[in-house]
């Protein structure tokens, strides 16, 4: 057996491995749902091919809705079904590579470990990044282990590691407090702008990770993320916040809706659609969400000066009033604390009691520091990997020492945290 | 080959790094929570003893082997903890047998109560000192919480690195070096509180202990077989946690089933001369100086009289040791 199928063959040992930990039905389910996608997809060659596509579409958009969007009401009737987990990660690519394959992108892949593999990577199985077949088959053929990649990945690790542990494990505990205070004001915009930071530093700390890990096994795979709060509006921010999906959204919803070829206010319909699209996939209860998005992409205007510092920090602003429909139980107390923000202030007492929300004084330095070096990081990213490229090996391990020291001694982490928990994984 | 040898120098600078860390971070149990430095003293005696005692708190407030030594000769060492639940008596047990062999065994019962692990808190205070052994890692897996994993204890970096922003004068000052806590195991107290009210007796629902209690009591008695040890068992004084007599009954039946010595010094308080007024730090729990002084002397001429056990004072290096011993015992007493 050539060396690159042993490969795939382990690989796809430990992921389904991994996927069967996680209970009996989901791991049936998802290699049913291998199956049913990777025989629709041989037989699309053949005639009523548009009957079959529909039709597959169909049963796995069904069979997600009633797994994942219905699960809590179908749960009290039928206890023993939960969603399989990683089934939103799983349907979104079976519906790519079936519409890419119907549309004649890409041929239909006749190798069956090669495409179970395309959707059991484990690594993938939490947060994402959500892959085309393409991309992901060619990150896998071009594969190359090496000591510079190995060192790259664990370079990585630690920064994700840095993001979870040090910053959103800090800010969790801070978002935990101010969310309780049901008057709103000061805390629910502080709960609005730390939970902006709490969540990128939880998906893109996650993701960095599962990047990270690829990379040791030297294998390169998508970005998710690239400086979305540097961006200066609300449709950029979109181009660099999980940008798997957001690109996904595009090109499956958003360009068969019509895109750009249609005139101007069909155009702002389609991506108010493809936003209200997004929120459902999201949940029912994101639903605002996802028209507020799209009403902010649609019209630019809205969100637009002619200072690029203002409109970053606009930008910022607008995305982390909107995370209020993740951050509280459902959208009425949502807009009731988007509406506080107008009403009622609080400001004198909110930082009058900052020493009383869970985070000491020495906590607080420890948060400040590590987020304005994560931003200062991620300013000069581009410099530093460069830098670190071209550096010496041994300057190369100092790096990843120093920083594997400040996660041990810093992160928030051990018994009572949680720290396998993603936010991004229940969606 | 230069740069090799740079990369292993960086790499050994990090690893020396992270254990100077991780030993910083670690509570050193010098000043507050000393019964964490219980477990790891013992390795510091040279010479092995005559008497070991087993068990939780009740035996290391009340038996002073400095007193068993000055009254009879008696060399003996307690290793005893917080909470010490049978599984880890058993371990320490196992761990001790590897260092000595001592004529007697004595455990006490009060433990027993006890069939599941209590808290994480109370396995840090005796496993933090424990050498790694095979010992370790049994005892370690009957008695973890669900919260703790083996790594927390491997690395306790993991465990305690949310101290590094909690340092105390204590952690540098016992960096290098520690201090005494116990004397052969013994920890005193001089403070005296009064038996007062206890909380009203939670019911027992049962009328047996765990039957894991009794699988470690079992192999504490084997284990003294194989090892030709008398395993003696005892019940200390102490009037909270309640000793009810249905406890009573089924640890005198099985001391009479396995020919077993017991004594429930509870039942004796007259004879040894205890005053719950005076002789307790916390109003009955545990005796105080005087009492464990009282209930040592006593103990002590029944493990003389019964044990044929060797007089220590007799031997020139036994006593120049306990000579030092009895020393710094007297010194503390005197300088509190």
């Amino acid at each position: 057996m050539a060396r690159s199928k042993i490969v795939e063959w382990i690989f796809l040992f430990i992921s389904l491995f991994v996927y069967l930990r996680f209970g009996l039905f989901g791991f049936c389910f998802l290699s049913f749902s291998v199956l049913i996608s990777y025989f629709a997809s041989l037989w699309m060659n053949r005639k009523n091919k548009k009957w079959l596509f529909i039709g597959t579409i169909f049963l796995f958009v069904s069979s997600f809705l009633f797994l994942k969007i219905s699960f809590s009401s179908v749960s009290s009737f039928f206890p023993s079904v939960v969603a399989p987990l990683g089934i939103s990660y799983f349907t979104l690519q079976i519906l790519s590579y079936l519409a890419d394959v119907y549309s004649g992108k890409i041929k239909p892949e006749k190798n069956l470990i090669r495409y179970a593999l395309y959707l059991f990577y484990f690594p993938c199985l939490f947060l994402g990044p959500i892959h085309r077949y393409s991309q992901f088959q060619k990150a896998f053929d071009e594969r190359h282990f090496s000591w510079s990649s190995f060192l790259h990945g664990w370079m990585r690790i630690l920064l994700g590691l840095f993001k979870k542990l040090i910053v959103a494990g800090r800010m969790s505990i801070w978002i935990s407090a101010w969310t309780l205070h049901a008057e709103g004001g000061a805390y629910a915009l502080f709960s609005m702008i730390g939970y902006s930071l709490l969540l990128y530093c939880d998906f893109s700390g996650g993701i960095d990770l599962v990047l990270g890990f690829s990379n040791m096994l030297g294998l390169t795979l998508q970005e998710n993320f690239d400086r979305p709060f540097f961006q200066t509006s609300v449709s950029d921010f979109w181009n660099h916040w999980h940008i798997s999906l957001s690109r996904w959204l595009r090109d499956y919803i958003y360009i068969p809706l019509g895109g750009n070829r249609v005139g101007k206010i069909r155009q702002k319909i389609n991506v108010i659609l493809t936003f209200l699209v997004s929120g459902i996939w999201h949940g029912t209860h994101y639903l605002l969400w996802g028209l507020f998005h799209g009403i902010l992409v649609s019209f630019p205007s809205l969100s637009k000066t002619p200072w690029t510092w203002v409109n970053r920090l606009l930008t910022f602003l607008l995305v982390s009033i909107s995370w209020a429909f993740f951050l509280y139980p459902d959208s009425l107390s949502a807009l009731q604390m988007i509406g506080s923000l107008f009403t009622t202030f609080q400001y004198p007492s909110f930082f009058r009691q900052i020493l009383t929300y869970g985070l000491d004084s020495i906590q607080i330095g420890i948060c400040f520091v590590a987020t304005v070096g994560l931003f200062w990081y991620e300013s000069k990213r581009t410099w530093i990997h460069q830098k670190l490229k071209k550096s010496s090996l041994e300057f190369q391990i100092v790096v990843i020492g120093s920083l594997s020291l400040i996660v041990l001694l810093f992160g928030v982490y051990g018994i009572g945290f949680h720290v396998e928990e993603f936010i991004y994984s229940r969606f | 080959m230069k740069r090799n040898i740079r990369v292993i120098g960086i790499v050994f600078l990090f690893v020396l790094s992270f254990f100077l860390l991780q030993h910083l971070v670690e509570p050193k149990y010098m000043t507050n929570l000393v019964e964490g430095s219980f477990t790891r003293e013992y390795y510091q005696e040279t010479e092995g003893h005559e008497v070991i005692f087993i068990g939780d708190c009740e035996v290391y407030a009340n038996i002073s082997p400095m007193v068993l030594y000055e009254e009879e000769g008696i060399t003996s060492y307690v290793r005893g903890n917080s909470q010490q639940l049978l599984w880890q008596s058993y371990g320490i047990l196992k761990e001790t047998l590897k260092y000595e062999t001592p004529k007697v065994v004595v455990f006490n019962v009060g433990a027993m109560r006890y069939g599941e692990p209590v808290s994480e808190a109370y396995n840090r205070l005796f496993f933090d000192g424990m050498k790694w052994s095979r010992e370790k890692l049994e005892t370690l897996s009957h008695s973890m919480t669900e919260k703790e994993n083996l790594f927390y204890y491997l690395f306790p970096i993991l465990r305690y690195h949310s101290r590094i922003t909690e340092l105390t004068k204590e952690d540098f000052t016992y960096f290098f070096k520690s201090k005494k806590i116990t004397h052969n195991g013994f920890l005193i107290n001089q403070e005296v509180k009064p038996v007062g009210t206890f909380p009203t007796e939670r019911k027992l629902g049962k009328d047996d202990f765990d039957e894991i209690c009794y699988k470690y009591l079992d192999q504490m008695r084997i284990l003294c077989e194989e090892h030709g040890i008398t395993f003696v068992l005892m019940k200390a004084p102490s009037l909270y946690p309640y000793w009810p007599d249905v406890y009573e009954q089924r640890i005198q039946e099985y001391a009479d089933k396995y020919h077993l010595d017991y004594y429930n010094f509870k039942e004796k308080t007259e004879k040894i001369g205890i005053d719950y007024s005076q002789d307790t730090y916390d109003g009955g729990l545990h005796l105080n100086l005087s009492g464990a002084t009282k209930l040592s002397t006593y103990f002590s001429h029944i493990l003389k009289e019964k044990y044929q056990l060797k007089d220590g004072r007799k031997d020139d290096k036994i006593k120049e040791i306990y000579d030092k011993k009895l020393k710094l015992y007297r010194e503390e007493i005197e300088n509190r």
